[in-house]
């Protein structure tokens, strides 16, 4: 699979599932590779026909990463493990129809694939090689895994263990007990185990960026995926900018409601999926530019907000949308803290609200939204600063008046209502004409309205911009 | 308890570990693109190094008290070497600031000392750490001589208060971090009225 040259999902998948390897076989595919100009690299299961190992070690490849590698020593070789409802145990050769089937259920969620993965598990199922395991739920097999040995370079062996859940409702079960009956199996397998490949190597670390590009200058390159989610100002997850991807690992977006009122004609309450339905959703790569004279390049996935006005028809006295994020201490928190005036809120002149640009975003990279980045849903308004985003958002109100928002509560001669990414009007305690893109070590100058004076400059005609920051 | 062995020699070796922590760092995230800083090597370097700062400060002006408390009296010859680092300290944030941050740009400088408060109180707190580390040596103090050294370097405090002025400043919203080093410098300076207070003077 060719996914652009720096893209981890240019590699090999299943080499020497289906046949043996031969040393011709792994020309063709470097040839591939190198025509494109991209590295060779290729992912090789435990429960690959042996030679495929050989042929790697006879052409000198290296390993480079195991996927969630566990180490355990061996204290014992249970067959059987039993935790309340759940009991593990080697899968006999009888029951190697079960033990495929068993493990292709867990490839469900992808159902273009379940033919295959039958098979696939039809074949896994008959190696003699290492050992296959079954756990079952109330005596219903739920749960597969396959032990086996693989040798890399001139490493000893590596045993590894494979396995696949099925989707588990949590009621069915609670999450430490899986956990520790994994765990209980691999104390079975080896000293050095790795649990491994087929169920996590297949969502790649750096996703490649997908969407139109809107306003991009010619230098303007995606920001890596790795920045984009570890990057962030989520205060009610902390005020680090790396405190978010670890405080909202947990955070629960689903179900998840959205109330639409005020001055509205169809005002309601939503869950977030019957809020999304009706419009198309786009990708697209917008410019990036944080208040704190920082830059990114981000491809979102979202609806126009325009959309969403359009279908509440809102009366002709509403002049403003206001936004409000999610209040929930236990689950926030940054909320319990007097940093800024809980819950967030933000707001739009209705103009603003129905530009094109602006996207209610409910993913970034083509994947759903990263909980740090404003799971399940926010807002993106590229011509302003990013605070301006806001993120986890519960409600939309039509309003008459000019709505309070959160920074300009806590620092109104910092903070404007209109936030307008301007490189002429400084911040009180630093200049805006220049920004740092995240990645990159010069500055670069900062534009008006981000990039976007063509499309939004229009909107505020005869106004002091200094005046109204 | 007497001095340890080696004792002067360690505290310079971790003094200037995170020193040499953050010229690695900086470098390595610049010039290879990793991330020991994260996404933004050259903001969170300034800031470790400005925190560095500020530590080292209280780790000074603490000596006295634990000297007194715990009647350590070898630990005094030690106040140079940590007031020295706060000074290094100082330099290098400030370095950061001019060569990687705002990258020599000298409108940028002019205005940032000029319009922003929160620039012009650290730099001033810098600057006054400037005479206490030119006449730290024995040499020095000789000149000066013992009463006169001792007034000058009463500016440590001056120094201190806007260190944490400056950091204050310098937060968006969360000012939790700016607020432990003012409850350690409070705390610090509370002890030394207090000895003061109960100390009789001659009239």
């Amino acid at each position: 699979m060719f996914d652009g040259t720096d893209s981890p999902l240019t590699q090999t998948f299943g080499l020497g599932m289906e046949q043996v390897v031969t040393a011709a076989q792994i020309e063709r595919l470097e040839e591939f590779f190198q025509d494109l100009n991209a590295p060779v690299f290729h992912e090789c299961s435990p429960l690959a026909d042996p030679s495929a190992v050989a042929q790697l070690n006879e052409r000198s490849y290296e390993p480079f990463e195991f996927t969630s590698v566990m180490f355990r020593p061996i204290v014992r070789r249970p067959v059987e493990a039993n935790q309340g409802r759940v009991r593990a145990r080697l899968a006999g050769a009888e029951e190697n129809e079960l033990w495929a089937e068993t493990s292709a259920r867990g490839w469900n969620e992808s159902p273009e694939i379940s033919a295959f993965m039958l098979s696939f598990s039809r074949v896994s199922a008959m190696k003699t090689s290492g050992h296959s395991f079954l756990a079952e739920i109330d005596g219903e097999a739920t749960y597969t895994a396959h032990a086996a040995s693989i040798q890399v370079s001139k490493s000893p062996g590596v045993p590894m263990l494979i396995g696949r859940v099925e989707d588990v409702k949590p009621s069915e079960i609670t999450p430490e007990s899986l956990y520790m009956n994994r765990r209980a199996w691999i104390a079975s397998a080896a000293s050095g185990v790795a649990l491994s490949g087929l169920a996590h190597g297949v969502q790649a670390q750096e996703p490649a960026a997908i969407g139109k590009p809107y306003g991009l200058q010619p230098d303007d390159k995606p920001t890596p995926w790795t920045d984009v989610t570890t990057y962030n100002n989520f205060y009610e997850f902390g005020t680090d900018k790396s405190d978010p991807a670890k405080n909202a690992k947990n955070f629960k977006t689903s179900p998840w409601t959205i109330t639409v009122d005020g001055l509205a004609g169809k005002p309601g309450k939503f869950l977030l999926e019957d809020f999304i339905k009706p419009s198309t959703v786009e990708d697209r790569i917008y410019r990036h530019r944080c208040v704190e004279a920082w830059s990114m390049v981000v491809p979102w996935r979202g609806i126009p907000l325009a959309d969403v006005i359009k279908r509440a028809e809102p009366m002709a006295s509403a002049k403003f949308v206001a936004f409000t994020t999610l209040m929930d201490l236990r689950q926030m928190p940054g909320q319990a803290l007097g940093v800024l005036d809980w819950p967030y809120t933000e707001g739009l002149r209705m103009d603003e609200a129905l530009h094109p640009l602006t996207l209610l975003a409910t993913g970034v990279y083509g994947r759903p939204m990263p909980n740090q980045n404003g799971a399940p849903i926010r807002l993106v308004v590229p011509w302003k600063y990013g605070f301006k985003g806001i993120k986890s958002i519960v409600r939309l109100t039509f309003v008459e008046k000019q709505p309070k928002t959160a920074w300009n509560i806590s620092a109104p001669q910092e903070y404007g209502f209109y936030s307008n990414v301007n490189p002429a009007v400084d911040h009180p305690r630093w200049s805006q004409a220049k920004e740092r893109r995240i990645g990159d070590f010069l500055r670069r100058p900062t534009l008006p309205f981000n990039g976007y004076a063509d499309q939004v400059a229009s909107l505020y005609a005869g106004m002091d911009l200094k005046k109204f920051y | 308890m007497r001095e340890p062995r080696g004792f002067g020699a360690a505290l310079i070796l971790a003094s200037a570990l995170p020193a040499a922590y953050a010229i690695y760092a900086l470098a390595s995230d610049i010039l290879r693109g990793t991330r020991l800083f994260g996404s933004n090597p050259v903001k969170e370097g300034e800031h470790f190094l400005g925190e560095w700062i500020l530590r080292f400060l209280v780790a000074t002006l603490a000596i006295t008290p634990l000297r007194q408390i715990l009647k350590w009296n070898w630990l005094a010859r030690h106040r140079r070497t940590l007031g020295l680092f706060a000074f290094a300290y100082g330099v290098m944030h400030w370095l950061v600031y001019i060569l990687l941050d705002i990258q020599l740009d000298v409108q940028e400088m002019v205005a940032d000392v000029t319009k922003r408060p929160y620039i012009l109180v650290g730099s001033l707190s810098l600057l006054l750490m400037l005479p206490l580390a030119l006449t730290s040596t024995k040499k020095m103090i000789a000149r000066l001589g013992g009463r006169n050294w001792n007034r000058l370097h009463k500016l440590v405090y001056v120094s201190a208060v806007l260190g944490v002025i400056h950091f204050w400043m310098s937060v968006k919203a969360d000012i939790g971090e700016p607020l432990f080093f003012a409850a350690c410098f409070t705390a610090l300076f509370a002890y030394r009225l207090w000895m003061w207070k109960r100390t009789p003077r001659a009239r």
